[in-house]
């Protein structure tokens, strides 16, 4: 059993002006998976260092269990970790680095052993146990690393980037592993990563963070489908969202650079408190658009002339880049030929699923209550 | 042609070992000549006759076992206490957090400057204020504190990555065993170049016995060597003969140290 509970921290580091981590609130449950995810010096590892007990906390309040932990030392928080370099003890073999926090904890030699043995099959570390780290793949170096948190039973597991340091292949098959794990060993884990794959494929709830402050808390599916402000749309989602400044003119949405489509009736609806010629920031998924050809007789107004610059051949997908007017725009298809770089094409826009997001504010103008009562 | 340029390297280098060597050479010669031969002109270099018995005789005319047990007994507490001093203090300068951390080990540094001359006396009265002259203490204990090896050490510990540790302390380390069981391992070669410094140069000191022994019985090997110099004729088939004695437990501690420093040199288990 492990509750976390994150109030108002904040952390600012000596001789520094700006807080590295600002406002940060957040309820962990017992046994869920959290993922934090932002670009690199959002505050993410800052964050996770905290509740680690290896930063202070300049400001707020950290709980477990409803026990205030702000000031209690690393080693009594009943919290294990793995390090983005894996921070194996060089000179001790991997049993040594294994049972090292264990005799350090003067558990007993049997219970040791047993507990190292277990780990080691779980990990598929058998073989290895007399080896030392330097002597290991990145992968076994990882799973070491995963070892050391695991013999010790420790109810809050934390990691930072474990994945980073290894090739796409590996990282793909550790992601599943650690995903196993977790549902096995149902520790409570806070998960560090700048990987929106690692992040959506991992989490229970994802924490986007940016310039040291939570953008959105969320399911995986949430914060997705209903992406918080222009920042957490940009982040997640791969190819990235196609992002245009429009305003809001006669029922259409335009802009100067050559856009035009008509609002449909379901996506006015979606915008109540919309004004006449509002600035907006229309986001619109590369998969919510397609070629014309493909899609039974768009309705009027829905679509754009462009010329394609770039076909990208996934296999499974194609990603064509396309220009129309100054407008640059990015589209998922299936598997299919749509032209060549130079062709002219129609694009249609499924409005339904766009976002639309205050200029000024760059905050979503739908509240997630809302679209969900869509879905 | 290609060969020209590594024969004149090679001809330089073995200059420069012969110049090097040379000295070693005559002292283990000059200690197996008898006393008659040690002058001779030219000199020897294949002592004829070869005589043995100055090994027999340093020990039986002079208390050398004495010496030799008075350099071993402060060279080694000397050493062992530079390491640990050392250590404790460049873990502290380079990884725990104090108030004027940073000024303090400046202002350690400093003290390199004031020479050892000036210092002396001074020393001399505190350590007759403790009543410690003439003891193995007065000999060792103002040699351990020494701002090199903090300095070499609290480098040596920067040099390690900093989750290493963080890793230790989530395991439920302290300080101490952070600092003596997870990263002293991996200093091997800084631990080995102190030891060989600190020993050398426990082991080679002239100035500090003089000071604070006075009898033959804590005097140490140098003082020895000095005393095996009469005043107005020495017998330096004896004296090299001390000296060799002398030069081997230096040659064992660097070779010993040596091993580590390879070892040291070739481990890691990071992922940079």
């Amino acid at each position: 059993m492990a509750k976390i509970s994150l109030q108002n921290i904040a952390k600012r580091y000596p001789n520094q002006e700006r807080f590295t981590v600002e406002d940060f609130n957040l309820e962990i449950a017992d046994q869920e998976f959290i993922v934090l995810v932002g670009p690199s010096g959002c505050g993410k590892s800052t964050t996770l260092r905290m509740i680690a007990g290896l930063e202070t906390i300049t400001a707020g309040s950290f709980l477990i269990d409803g026990k205030l932990m702000n000031d209690v030392a690393p080693k009594d928080r009943q919290i294990a970790m793995v390090f983005q370099n894996y921070a194996l003890y060089p000179h001790m073999s991997v049993y040594k680095n294994l049972s090292f926090g264990l005799k350090l904890r003067k558990y007993a030699k049997d219970d040791i052993d047993s507990r190292v043995k277990q780990a080691a099959s779980i990990l598929g570390l058998t073989e290895y146990l007399d080896r030392k780290p330097a002597t290991l793949s990145g992968g076994q170096r990882q799973r070491v690393a995963m070892g050391r948190a695991i013999v010790r039973d420790a109810e809050v597991f934390l990691m930072d980037e474990p994945l980073s340091n290894l090739d796409a292949k590996l990282r793909e098959s550790m992601r599943a592993e650690i995903a196993k794990l977790h549902q096995r060993l149902k520790s409570t884990t806070v998960y560090v990563t700048h990987d929106q794959t690692e992040a959506m494929t991992l989490a229970d709830r994802i924490v986007i963070m940016d310039q040291g402050k939570i953008q959105q808390i969320g399911s995986p599916v949430d914060v997705y489908n209903h992406p918080a402000n222009v920042f957490v749309a940009g982040f997640i989602g791969s190819p990235a969202i196609n992002f245009f400044d429009v305003r809001v003119e006669n029922g259409y949405l335009v802009n100067d650079a050559g856009f035009k489509l008509k609002l449909s009736a379901l996506a006015l609806s979606k915008l109540p408190n919309l004004q006449p010629s509002q600035e907006l920031t229309l986001g619109i998924r590369p998969e919510d658009i397609k070629v014309s050809e493909n899609t039974e007789s768009p309705e009027a107004g829905s679509t754009i002339e462009v010329e394609i610059t770039v076909v990208e051949t996934l296999g499974a997908n194609v990603i064509l880049h396309a220009k129309g007017g100054e407008n640059e725009f990015v589209s998922r298809l299936n598997a299919g030929q749509y032209g060549r770089p130079g062709d002219k094409v129609t694009l249609w826009f499924n409005l339904e699923r766009a976002h639309f997001f205050d200029k000024t504010t760059q905050q979503n103008l739908v509240s997630a209550k809302a679209s969900n009562g869509d879905s | 042609m290609k060969y020209i340029g590594t024969t004149i390297k090679y001809l330089l280098i073995s200059a420069g070992a012969i110049i090097m060597i040379l000295p070693f050479v005559w002292m283990i010669s000059t200690s197996f000549k008898s006393g008659g031969a040690t002058m001779v002109f030219p000199p020897q270099f294949i002592p004829d006759p070869f005589v043995s018995d100055n090994y027999v005789t340093v020990f039986e005319r002079f208390p050398m076992l004495t010496y030799l047990r008075n350099s071993i007994i402060v060279a080694i507490f000397t050493t062992l206490g530079t390491i640990l001093i050392s250590t404790l203090s460049g873990y502290a300068f380079a990884r725990m957090q104090f108030r004027f951390r940073d000024q303090i080990f400046l202002a350690y540094l400093a003290t390199m400057m004031i020479p050892a001359q000036v210092i002396m006396i001074p020393q001399f009265i505190l350590l007759k204020n403790f009543g410690w002259i003439d003891t193995y203490q007065g000999l060792i204990v103002p040699g351990i504190f020494a701002v090199f090896g903090t300095f070499l050490m609290r480098q040596a510990f920067l040099g390690i990555p900093k989750e290493l540790e963080e890793a230790a302390f989530m395991d439920g380390a302290n300080h101490l065993t952070v600092c003596f069981r997870v990263i002293l391992p991996l200093l091997k070669p800084s631990l080995a170049t102190l030891t060989i410094f600190t020993f050398m140069q426990s082991w080679n000191n002239y100035l500090w016995p003089l000071i604070v022994s006075s009898s033959r019985e804590m005097a140490t090997l140098p003082l020895g060597l000095a005393l095996l110099q009469g005043q107005r004729d020495t017998d330096w088939n004896l004296v090299m003969a001390g000296v060799v004695i002398s030069v081997i437990p230096i040659l064992a501690v660097y070779l010993f140290a040596q091993r580590s420093f390879i070892q040291g040199m070739t481990m890691s288990g990071m992922k940079e």
